[in-house]
């Protein structure tokens, strides 16, 4: 049980005409919700891809409940449920067939919780998959892989194609449905640049940046160091010098944004100082915090 | 109990099943011709394997079954199209024994059995379905072995099927239903069943493509049985004695490929690496060669936006095309020979028997079909795309 | 009793559970006995992960605050008083009070004004409720 659910060590990966991972790490504990965030080409689908033995390494290891992907796949994916970012289905399978088709591989399937996801995403289990929109695909590929019940559901992009109206109700669903037996146990790796719709449900997560994990942090740290301090004067505005630890600076009319990482107290104490008509500190989202580690600068 | 009619991507539609319908009633207008007993022993075999077939399909329908039965169902239910038409070519073709029906069974067989097999990988690759097939937790071997149980069993009922069928001897029309020819000819169906079998997975996990994984599939072992021929011709082989060499030598040599073959297609599956989500993009050397097709063609096509649809078509299924045409173009310089060669007699390395003119004409038959199947399929990937204009 | 969370605020989100139902059950709103949202149905008003309100109700039980019933869910503890309740209250009114020190200086207004100012306030209210 002590194994992480996922460690990934110096991991790289070298495609035919370019290296989409130089190095990259990061350790899942089991019961988390881990965030993977990257933009489009970052690498992520890549790592995933390498946890599955859908690729192998060119350097580096990586470890499922630490056990080999390569050496022991079927045992690794005994424990997991990947749900890739193109979902694809039998053409003449309808969407009960499919659900049947994946739970002939499993051991174990909660036909209970199957039945009641369809209902509550309103899935016609004779539907052709032929016939089914994107964001009903992705649901369909949720659903089998939620009623397999493994310790490690891993998504790749679960959100992006589908209505932004419905993305958020749909995922609290979804993992909702999938930790309830077990929240303790049950294990999320979600690789996402649609941060938004997760701000609540992840615990920790790293943001990767051309094949690099540029940010590791639990959520609630994260919050608690990347802030954004607004100051309005009265008079002239400080001169940018004076905040040298600031990671962007914003100047709107007579108003001064910061955004820092740490340190957010003492640059406070600061402008205190200043005597600054008002004072005002919030923390960054998490969406923010991606955007600002990958393009520092940008304030959002 | 609804029988839904089965829908079909990549060009397949039941549509399809008619195709043989125009042969069927042309020789059943033979068969009403006197002389012909209409029902005699083969003809109820026929019927007995007739009903036979449709077991498979009523057993894609069963609902409660163990978890394998479910996979080797499914599997079973991937390879429905390919093999009931097989099925349908070599029965209606079996209704009227005569030279030209035994030859188009003859490809008939060659053909389907080829499909069955590119089907069998092929199928993930173009539904895009291989990523979450090799992520089941079930091991690869297992995988591989179950999808090669069903293709063996599909290719062993399509060669009783076919030896079943009344056999006439080329040159003799006497001879019909010679039970003495059977295993020389069950021979050459085991040969067409084997290659099919032990090639036709492996160059489509290979090529990553059904139809470029056909071509490959049937070139490399035709030529590799028509080079002997050719150099014997070249060579101005005569004696028999140094010909009759000719047919072991490449019985010998399609053996030891289809064991390599074998080999190496679990090998390939065991490293694949799926790069690509959707699996539809060629491996680097293909693709390599269509990125300088394609500038060839730009400079005869200038750059109209005709001219992107057509090089888009083209580079689709461009090599396979490539070799699909070769087929054909070798088939009609077959016949072209023959015919200008037929006023002098023919030259004794052109008989029409399993040599250059058997497989020309089975190359071209072949090249044919997938140059029709490579069309259909384009115009179906365009209407899921939704970029047909 | 309603349980609100501010990504925003920089405190982390089990936290702001605790401190809210700490608050709550100090000020009265939440009574000994009372019933706390299920784990699923809290998580799902908040759209947060189920994980974190566990963590929050798991720190709320070992701080005596509340209690966990095998299948009926948790509850405030119907030990009369919560030893907690005092020092919680004075948690409440000293983040007040760092509040208005922190507006008094943004208006530039002194220490000293700020205490003589609080003195009148006190010395008003009590001769208000005396003559009621």
């Amino acid at each position: 049980m002590s194994s992480p659910a996922i460690s990934i060590d110096d991991l790289a990966y070298r495609y035919d005409r370019s290296e989409a991972l130089h190095g990259l790490s990061l350790t899942v504990q089991p019961g988390e919700c881990y965030g993977f965030f990257g933009r489009t080409g970052a690498g992520k689908t890549t790592t995933i891809k390498c946890l599955l033995n859908l690729l192998r390494p060119t350097r580096g290891a990586v470890r499922v409940f630490g056990m080999d992907p390569a050496r022991q796949e079927a045992e690794v994916k005994a424990r997991l449920a990947y749900v890739p970012d193109f979902v694809a289905f039998y053409p003449w399978m309808s969407v009960r067939d499919s659900l049947d088709y994946q739970a002939s591989f499993r051991s174990h399937w909660n036909r209970d919780l199957e039945r009641s996801l369809l209902e509550q995403l309103q899935l016609d289990p004779n539907l052709p998959t032929t016939g089914l929109s994107k964001g009903q695909r992705t649901q369909l590929a949720l659903i089998g892989a939620i009623a397999a019940e493994p310790d490690l559901l891993v998504l790749d992009e679960p959100t992006s194609g589908l209505d932004p109206l419905v993305r958020r109700e749909f995922i609290q669903t979804i993992i909702g449905a999938y930790q309830d037996a077990a929240p303790g146990q049950r294990t999320v790796f979600v690789s996402t640049h649609l941060i938004t719709e997760f701000e609540g449900l992840i615990d920790r997560f790293t943001v990767v940046d051309q094949g690099r994990a540029v940010l590791t942090a639990t959520a609630d740290d994260a919050r608690g160091r990347f802030r954004r301090i607004r100051a309005e004067f009265e008079g002239a505005l400080p001169e940018d010098s004076e905040f040298r630890q600031a990671r962007s600076i914003r100047r709107r009319g007579r108003t001064l944004e910061l955004v820092v990482n740490g340190e957010g107290e003492s640059l406070m104490e600061y402008l205190r100082t200043r005597g600054p008509a008002s004072l005002e500190i919030e923390s960054l989202t998490l969406e923010e915090i991606f955007l600002h580690t990958v393009q520092p600068g940008t304030t959002p | 109990m609804t029988f839904r009619i089965p829908q079909y991507r990549n060009g397949f539609h039941p549509a399809w099943l008619l195709l043989p319908l125009p042969a069927a009633v042309e020789l059943w207008v033979d068969s009403l011709e006197p002389g012909i007993a209409p029902f005699d022993a083969s003809a109820a075999l026929r019927l007995v394997v007739g009903i036979l077939l449709l077991l498979p399909l009523i057993a894609c329908r069963l609902r409660n079954v163990r978890p394998v039965t479910r996979r080797v169902l499914a599997e079973f239910r991937s390879q429905m199209p390919g093999f009931l038409l097989t099925q349908m070519g070599i029965g209606i073709l079996g209704i009227d024994p005569d030279v030209v029906s035994f030859d188009a069974r003859f490809i008939v067989l060659l053909v389907g059995s080829f499909w069955m097999a590119v089907t069998l990988y092929g199928a993930e690759f173009a539904n895009g379905t291989l990523a979450s097939w090799l992520c089941q937790p079930v091991r690869r071997s297992r995988l591989h072995f179950e999808k090669l149980g069903v293709l063996a069993t599909l290719l062993t009922i399509t060669a009783a099927h076919w030896m079943g069928q009344p056999i006439h001897v080329v040159g003799d029309p006497g001879i019909t239903n010679s039970w003495t020819l059977r295993p020389s000819l069950s021979l050459e169906v085991t040969a067409v069943l084997l290659t099919s079998f032990c090639l036709g997975p492996l160059f489509t996990l290979l090529t990553r493509s059904t139809i470029a994984g056909a071509v490959f599939a049937f070139t490399v072992p035709a030529g590799l049985a028509v080079a002997p021929v050719i150099v014997a011709g070249v060579m101005n082989v005569d004696s028999d004695y140094q010909r009759h060499w000719i047919a072991p030598l490449v019985m010998l040599a399609l053996s030891i490929l289809c064991g390599i073959g074998a080999i190496w297609t679990w090998r390939v599956l065991r490293d694949l690496e799926v790069q690509d989500s959707g699996g539809r993009t060629p491996p680097a050397p293909i693709d390599a060669a269509g990125t300088l097709f394609d500038r060839v063609l730009v400079r005869l096509l200038g750059n109209s936006s005709t001219s992107h649809l057509i090089r888009k078509e083209l580079r689709l299924h461009q090599l396979a095309r490539l070799f699909a045409s070769v087929m054909v173009g070798l088939w009609v310089l077959w016949l072209g020979a023959r015919w200008a060669l037929a006023k002098d007699g023919l030259p004794e390395m052109f008989v029409p028997t399993f040599g250059l003119g058997g497989f020309s004409l089975m190359a071209g038959m072949f090249g044919a079909v997938i140059l029709l199947g490579a069309g259909v399929s384009c115009v179906a990937e365009e209407r899921q795309l939704g970029t047909l204009g | 009793m309603r349980i609100q969370v501010q990504f925003q605020s920089g405190v982390p989100v089990y936290l702001q559970i605790v401190q809210q139902v700490k608050s709550a059950a100090a000020g009265g709103t939440l009574r000994p006995g009372e019933s706390l949202p299920s784990v699923r149905t809290l998580a799902e008003e908040l759209r947060i992960n189920r994980n974190t309100v566990a963590r929050a109700y798991t720190e709320l039980e070992s701080d005596g605050v509340i209690e966990t019933r095998q299948g009926s869910g948790c509850f405030l503890k119907a030990n009369g008083e919560s030893p907690l309740s005092k020092s919680v209250r004075q948690e409440r009114l000293l983040a007040g009070i760092d509040a208005l020190i922190v507006e008094a200086h943004h208006f530039g207004i002194t220490d000293v004004e700020l205490k003589r100012l609080l003195a009148d306030r006190l010395t008003q209210n009590r001769s208000q409720s005396a003559s009621h």
